[in-house]
């Protein structure tokens, strides 16, 4: 079992209720910690994804002969409250709150 | 039969951004006596909208400390906020007539009887029902004693000016809800509130011939489907929801335990429909919209997509005790006692229930506004299906 050293918390924001019931009061989400996942796994993870993005699949398998080539390639990814870490895909504005944006910029 | 001499507007006022720059169409519309004015102004909103905050956010810090007492309501820091929002919101002087928006209200305050003031866009996000024309301080002169006032919206069907201006028709039936043997009642709840179960006593029998029902609770991971298959397009007359509610990027969310939120997407997944014309009591927080919440809010959703008639929804936080008496109170003068009369208007039934609160130094009833049909009434079926044939 990983020492809590080792993991990093999830907090997630949720539609709790605030803890004071005398005010019907919003006060937004409540922010809590919704799990924890190992930093092994989490480095497994983007490691995983960065080898996905810097293979050859995504070389240009020819000398770029347009104008334009694509220099920057920036991802979003989240983690799910059981620390997967995952793309994210357009149509789910709200879960975007607990996501990651990692950026592959193309050596000079 | 109903109050009669109601009108469903005396007064109307509206506010449309202009362009890029924050300008505000501002339409005055009095129906008094048969004839009917309307001016256009041009105006820059945004002072009084920064002064409508500032009056919001001093009334949620005193509500945070304790009830919201006549002292409370007279401290000298929300008054002067008040004063100043007075200020510059009565003092509009309006070009095509000369006259200032004090002048019009007064006017209007003084035909006889309580008059109902509509107001739509971003001019109901003024606290109307704390702000008084003529620097009166207590209930007796603010706005909220003085005047039926209700929140619109969307524009009332009317058509357009020459010039691309909104027509507002004054609308003379009265909102009937029929009632045959007995009035029918949905709710959503959140039994962790303080007085929680007594808001549920009140929704399970607000009345003699009242019968209401909250949905089942919600708890963490369970499916959602019995909890919304509560709902559904007929049955009832009135929906009751008192739970927290607060907003984030999703739009409305409401606590309905510890535990589980519901929001706005829950009830589109589920494809909810409430009955169309329901009278709908958010007693909420902020269930309708302030210039701190601006966005789409719980009351908008009711309105314009569940296709609400008449709605009673708070401006603000308010405290459950109060919370739980306004509803106590509200339902006593707007439920018919037995079938065949009629209930109050919700217009005068929340006046009677702001009076009842004040009686017991409680100001909350001033945080609450109707919404909609502010002449929502119960009354016998008969009398409806007669109406809807005139």
């Amino acid at each position: 079992m990983s020492k809590e050293t080792d993991t990093i918390p999830l907090i997630g924001t949720g539609t709790a209720a605030p803890r004071d019931h005398s005010v019907r009061g919003g006060g937004g989400g409540v922010a809590g910690v919704a799990g924890r996942v190992s930093v092994d796994s989490l480095r497994d993870q983007i490691a995983r994804m960065t080898r996905i993005v810097t293979g050859p699949e995504f070389e240009p398998s020819a000398p770029n002969k347009g104008e334009f080539a694509i220099d920057e390639i920036k991802l979003t990814a989240e983690l799910t409250a059981s620390g997967e870490l995952g793309f994210l895909v357009g149509g789910v504005e709200a879960e975007a709150k607990g996501a990651v944006e990692i950026t592959f910029r193309r050596r000079t | 039969m109903p109050q009669s001499g109601l009108q469903p507007f005396d007064l109307r006022l509206d506010a449309f951004e202009s362009g890029v720059r924050y300008f505000a169409a501002l339409t005055v519309h009095e129906s008094n006596g048969g004839t009917t004015r309307r001016d256009i102004e041009l105006f820059d909103f945004r002072h009084t909208l920064s002064l409508s905050r500032r009056v919001f956010a001093r009334v949620e810090q005193l509500i945070a400390r304790g009830s919201l007492t006549r002292e409370a309501l007279v401290e000298p820091d929300l008054q002067m906020h008040l004063a100043e929002l007075n200020t510059a919101l009565f003092a509009i002087r309006l070009t095509a007539s000369g006259e200032t928006l004090r002048d019009v209200f007064k006017r209007v305050l003084g035909i006889g009887r309580t008059p109902g003031i509509i107001v739509g866009g971003a001019m109901r996000l003024v606290p109307w029902e704390l702000t008084t024309p003529d620097h009166a301080n207590g209930p007796d002169g603010f706005l909220g004693s003085r005047a039926h006032i209700t929140g619109s919206t969307d524009p009332e069907p009317g058509g357009k000016s020459s010039d691309g201006a909104p027509i507002y028709l004054p609308r003379r039936r009265t909102n009937i809800l029929g009632v045959e043997d007995a009035v029918h009642l949905r709710a959503i709840g959140n039994m962790a509130l303080e007085d929680a179960a007594a808001e549920a006593r009140l929704v399970n029998a607000p009345n003699g011939m009242t019968t209401g029902v909250v949905a089942p609770s919600l708890t963490p991971g369970a499916a959602k489907v019995p909890f919304f298959d509560h709902f559904g397009l007929t049955g009832y007359e009135l929906v009751h929801v008192f739970a927290h509610c607060h907003y984030d990027g999703g739009g409305f969310a409401l606590a309905v335990s510890n535990d589980v939120g519901i929001s706005r997407r829950d009830f589109d997944r589920h494809e909810v429909m409430f009955p169309g014309g329901a009278f709908h009591f958010l007693n909420v927080c902020s269930g309708a919209p302030t210039p701190a919440t601006e966005t789409f809010s719980f009351l908008d959703y009711m309105v314009l997509q569940q296709m609400a008639g008449g709605v009673l929804a708070s401006l603000t936080s308010v405290r459950s005790t109060a919370a739980v008496a306004m509803a106590t109170e509200f339902y006593r003068a707007f439920l018919p006692a037995q079938p065949n009369v009629y209930g109050a208007t919700a217009a005068e039934a929340l006046m009677q229930a702001r009076r009842a609160l004040w009686e017991r130094d409680e100001a909350a009833g001033y945080l609450y506004r109707t919404f909609g049909r502010q002449d929502t009434v119960l009354g016998p079926l008969a009398n409806m299906l007669e109406a809807e044939n005139v």
